[in-house]
């Protein structure tokens, strides 16, 4: 499996050509309690790029990105991961397609009462689902090399026998990257991944995770809430508002107004009563103002 | 007048910023219930037979039975040590056997672990009849099944331990966080690999918690499952009583006493030790 098999399909797809790496039409979830997350989302991402996911607080991002691997049912609309039809795959298959998706989400994604190692060492549980891989101490030697490298890569090998709990925030998140790595993915997906970090760890995660993203031609969703992390960093900004899709444009189109605009929208968000007039503006001079 | 409604002020206008009455009254059925309750306590009560001579006679009886209790008996405490040693035993090897066991019940019965919602709901009557039949009921099912004797304690003890401990396991898991939980879901790993990876992981302080807490239990349950013949130190107490050698008896309640104190004591110092004690407050 993995390496060779992802270099097959890596060559079926350079000759199938246009194949976006994500793709996701008409995508909708409601919550059991009635609340309507997310309301018809189409979204395209192609093999290598990277999109940052804007918007205020309960726009839908964590749920879109949950519905993504279908960690969150969606109840409505068509998903294609790396060319896999997410919502028809069987129980089988969506384990492989969850196993090629790494996720870095916000703060509580690690298991607190087990080592470092046997964090890093679940993410190969998706390709080789054996009993050995559950904890550090039973997994083989390879394994066990392989996931101190992808530590390695984080900064993070002298705490591989720490237990996850007595790492800080950055620390955290780091693992949850080598995690990934560990996963072999072809696509990351980011929930807020420095919410809980100061802007310098914060700085360092999302240089980190870059980094690996464009060392191994991955492609990434990541949500954000700092505007200046996003125009550092995105390639893309894709901003949501109200479960629906409000503005979808490469960085370097938005002039410097709209992303001050956009930033203003931001800080609104913490009052209830107005934020939607504010990104609407934003919109409506993106869409004079740039060409896409 | 029902809660939270308007009222009407003098001059006939709704006053509608009037706050909720304080007290909600009682509605029909807690009234019935009260009255049920009661009606049975009377009814007990009427029955009970409390001739005036036994009520006089009670406090000499009792002062035969400890003057005749002081002081315990010492010849016989070699072969009671020994009956109290099986009764730990029997505590042990039953608990241990109970928590094992219903760590895979509690993942059938747990909402967010159970195959399927009939799974669910078969373990989770499982979990209540051998919660609901009292044990020493338990004890004089397994004595006509497996005789007299130990194993049927230790029987038990296990039935009794699953009951208890698998309930609570299960509504641990039930309430454990999403986060790792859809960490090893997003690697793609199976639903067993999440149970072993995330959920066990992060519910087992708990278990031990509980474990330590049946264990516990079982010391001081174990004890009286000798009066129905299921082995341990309780066979000795009720031979004593039967044969009316108080001394006897009061050696026996002493060693129970201490051991069960014991057992607390212990398995309150492990929790802390397992736990860290938790977090302060001060
Ligand atoms: N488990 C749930 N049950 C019911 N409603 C939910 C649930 N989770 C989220 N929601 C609702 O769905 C909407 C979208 O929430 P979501 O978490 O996706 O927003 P978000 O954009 O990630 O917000 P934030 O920036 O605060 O993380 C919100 O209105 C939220 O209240
Ligand atoms: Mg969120």
């Amino acid at each position: 499996m993995s390496r060779a098999t992802n270099t097959a399909a890596a060559t079926n797809r350079a000759n199938a050509g246009l194949a976006a790496m994500v793709s996701v039409r008409g995508l909708a979830h409601q919550y059991p309690d009635g609340t309507r997350a997310l309301r018809g989302i189409d979204l395209d991402v192609a093999t290598g790029e990277a999109v940052v996911l804007l918007g205020h607080n309960a726009s839908g991002k964590s749920t879109l990105l949950k519905a993504l691997t279908r960690l969150i049912e969606p109840t409505e609309g068509a998903i294609t991961l790396d060319g896999t039809n997410v919502i028809a795959a069987g129980p089988r298959d969506l384990r492989t397609v969850r196993g090629r998706v790494g996720t870095v989400f916000q703060s509580i994604n690690l298991v607190d009462q087990v080592s470092v190692l046997s964090n890093v060492i679940h993410g190969s549980l998706g390709r080789q689902s054996s009993p050995r891989n559950w904890f550090a101490w039973m997994a083989s030697s390879a394994t066990r090399d392989e996931a101190m490298e992808c530590l390695e890569r984080v900064g993070l090998a002298p705490f591989a026998s720490r237990r996850a709990d007595q790492l800080s925030g950055g620390q955290r998140q780091r693992v949850a990257i080598a995690r990934v790595l560990m996963q072999r993915s072809r696509i990351v997906l980011a929930d807020e991944p420095v919410a809980a970090l100061d802007p310098r760890a914060g700085r360092e995660v999302m240089d980190l995770l870059w980094q690996i993203v464009a060392e191994h031609e991955l492609t990434l969703v990541c949500s954000l809430h700092q505007l200046e992390l996003a125009e550092s960093y995105g390639d893309r900004v894709v901003a949501l508002q109200n479960g629906r899709l409000l503005l979808d444009g490469r960085i370097g189109d938005l002039s410097r107004a709209d992303l001050a605009g956009l930033y203003a929208a931001d800080a609104g968000s913490a009052r209830a009563d107005e934020p939607a007039a504010e990104l609407g503006d934003l919109v409506d001079r993106a869409a004079s103002g740039g060409p896409r | 007048m029902s809660r939270g409604e308007t009222t009407r002020t003098r001059d006939g206008s709704v006053d509608v910023r009037r706050s909720p009455s304080r007290f909600a009254r009682p509605g029909w059925g807690g009234l019935i219930t009260v009255l049920v309750l009661a009606g049975l306590a009377i009814h007990g009560a009427s029955g009970l037979d409390l001739s005036p001579e036994r009520l006089l006679s009670a406090p000499a009886r009792t002062w035969d039975f400890l003057s005749r209790g002081f002081p315990p008996a010492t010849d016989r405490v070699p072969n009671l040590a020994a009956a109290m040693l099986e009764t730990i035993e029997m505590a042990i090897i039953g608990t241990a056997l109970g928590v094992l066991l219903s760590l895979p019940i509690a993942l059938l019965a747990a909402r967010n672990t159970t195959p399927h919602s009939w799974v669910h709901v078969a373990a989770k009557s499982l979990l209540t009849v051998m919660r609901s039949v009292p044990d020493l009921v338990w004890a004089m099912v397994f004595v006509v099944s497996v005789g007299l004797g130990p194993i049927a304690g230790i029987l038990t003890i296990m039935v009794d331990t699953i009951g208890f401990a698998g309930r609570f396991f299960a509504e641990r898991i039930e309430e454990l966080d999403r986060g790792p939980i859809d960490a090893l879901r997003s690697t793609g790993a199976t639903r067993l690999s999440v149970m072993a990876c995330a959920v066990i992981p992060t519910a087992f302080p708990s278990f031990t918690g509980t474990s330590l807490y049946c264990l516990e239990k079982s010391v001081r349950g174990a004890a009286v499952l000798g009066l129905v013949g299921a082995g341990g130190i309780g066979v000795e107490l009720n031979v004593a009583f039967q044969l009316r050698q108080f001394d006897t008896a009061m050696t026996i309640i002493i060693m129970i006493l201490v051991v069960v104190l014991l057992a607390e004591r212990l398995s309150g110092v492990a929790r802390k030790r397992m736990l860290d004690g938790g977090a302060s407050v001060r």
